[in-house]
């Protein structure tokens, strides 16, 4: 049995982890309810930006969208953008985006990655896949300009070189219970992405006039499109990573309780013992002196 | 009474502006950027896209009034002036495109898009953003090298108690 001395030591260092994993579940809350603020209105922006891209889809004739943004068939190289954090403690977050994304580039010959996040870059090394290009501190706090600028590196990778395909791999936020990893494609858009627009907007025959061209309008609706869709991204992969970091620190926070009350019964058994032993070493010390009780 | 039409402007964060509204005028993309490259002889269209690249596009002004034909239009960053009970308001956009619908409805989408009074401190806190964005990722990384290294210096330590308890 461990000394007194030992168990408080043991007690002291539970107590001081316990302060710390509380105030990591309180911070997790907080920046959560941050991640979450613009999601729902950033969701609907999207959905209108479809809209609008469906529209000049549908309208602009066929031969019209040169566009190397819209095409029929995906060829080339994939790109995998892959959304991590920037620090650990959160449980299997990170893991099950990277297994994800792993499981993917498996469908692919050479793939391209590109993480968002030191946990997943790291993941990716470890693992022995070479990560082309790493992006620090864009999953800690989403904003709208960290989204802006992570697609100007992202466009002109696309149209550079054979990128012809780019798939975000993320967490997405389904509901404060239900986080599930998620890979979805980016870019090039396809004919059929649109498909369900198109019924309604079948009506409406009326051709637009596009300013300056269809080309340049096209070019715009996607730049637009994609920061859109990386704030998205970002904000639903924050949400999710402080989360699961929420669970993670009221766990350790349950298990922390759980040891304190345990080390203290331990330390009241010894201090019981201990106080038992001093009681009889007293009795036998006095036996052996001969000074009985009641004989004084 | 002008005609009036439903004017909406959305950025991926708020509505920056939504009702009635008698006439928009917006700074048009004019031309093809691409031209821009053709003539330069520059073959990477990717160039239009970088952030470090900044390319004068051409603009005209664009003014849409109630009714007009259904439109798609690109925009160059810059002024929006919108007309309010015969009154112009003028605001600052950054690239986007406006839609004119079937249904006498504009729409402006845009990733920032502030009033004059506010967008000095928006252009600053974006600024700043990147400023801090820089420090945090710089710090971010060697906070890391620092706790891989002492990491690395604890399992050494570990090893070598484990060493000696095994000889």
């Amino acid at each position: 049995m461990s000394t007194q001395a030992e168990i408080k030591q043991h007690l002291k260092a539970v107590r001081q982890t316990r302060q710390i994993t509380n105030a990591m579940y309180l911070l997790s809350t907080s920046r959560m309810k941050m991640a979450m603020q613009n999601i729902d209105f950033n969701l609907m922006y999207l959905e209108r930006l479809r809209r609008t891209i469906a529209g000049v889809v549908v309208t602009a004739a066929y031969n019209d969208l040169r566009d190397d943004f819209i095409v029929d068939n995906m060829l080339g190289t994939a790109v995998f953008v892959v959304v991590t954090s920037d620090k650990g403690l959160c449980g299997g977050y990170n893991t099950a985006v990277v297994d994800l994304a792993l499981e993917k580039m498996k469908e692919h010959e050479k793939p391209v990655v590109i993480s968002l996040g030191i946990v997943g870059d790291r993941m990716f090394r470890d693992r022995g896949v070479p990560v082309a290009y790493s992006w620090f501190g864009a999953s800690q706090h989403p904003t709208l300009n960290l989204a802006s600028q992570v697609t100007s590196k992202i466009i002109p990778l696309y149209l550079t070189n054979d990128f012809h395909q780019i798939y975000v791999v993320y967490t997405e936020y389904v509901n404060a219970n239900v986080q599930v990893p998620r890979c979805t494609r980016l870019l090039p858009l396809l004919r059929e992405d649109f498909s369900d627009i198109e019924e309604e907007r079948g009506a409406a025959n009326t051709r637009p006039i596009f300013e300056p061209n269809v080309g340049v309008v096209f070019d715009y609706l996607v730049n637009q499109y994609c920061i859109g869709y990386m704030y998205d991204v970002l904000m639903q992969s924050a949400a999710s990573e402080n989360i699961a970091r929420m669970n993670a620190m009221q766990n350790a926070t349950r298990n922390a309780d759980e040891m304190i009350r345990q080390l203290s019964a331990d330390l009241n058994a010894v201090r019981q013992q201990q106080i038992t032993n001093e009681i009889t070493e007293i009795a036998a010390a006095c036996e052996a002196g001969g000074l009985q009780k009641g004989e004084g | 009474m002008a005609a009036e039409f439903q004017l909406e402007i959305l950025t991926p964060e708020k509505t920056f502006f939504a009702g009635t509204a008698e006439a928009v005028t917006v700074s048009a993309v004019y031309g093809d950027p691409r031209e821009h490259l053709a003539e330069n002889h520059i073959e990477d269209e990717a160039y239009l896209f970088r952030e470090d690249v900044s390319i004068d596009v051409e603009s005209a002004e664009l003014t849409v009034l109630a009714h007009h034909h259904p439109m798609v239009a690109a925009l160059a960053p810059g002024e929006i002036r919108i007309k309010v009970d015969g009154a112009w308001k003028t605001a600052y956009i950054g690239e986007g495109f406006l839609e004119v619908g079937y249904d006498n409805v504009v729409q402006i989408f845009s990733h920032l898009c502030e009033w004059p009074d506010a967008i000095d401190a928006v252009l600053a806190a974006m600024e700043e953003e990147k400023e801090q964005e820089r420090l945090r990722n710089t710090e971010s990384l060697s906070e890391h090298r620092r706790s891989e290294i002492e990491l690395q210096r604890m399992l050494d330590i570990l090893r070598r108690k484990r060493g000696n308890v095994n000889n």
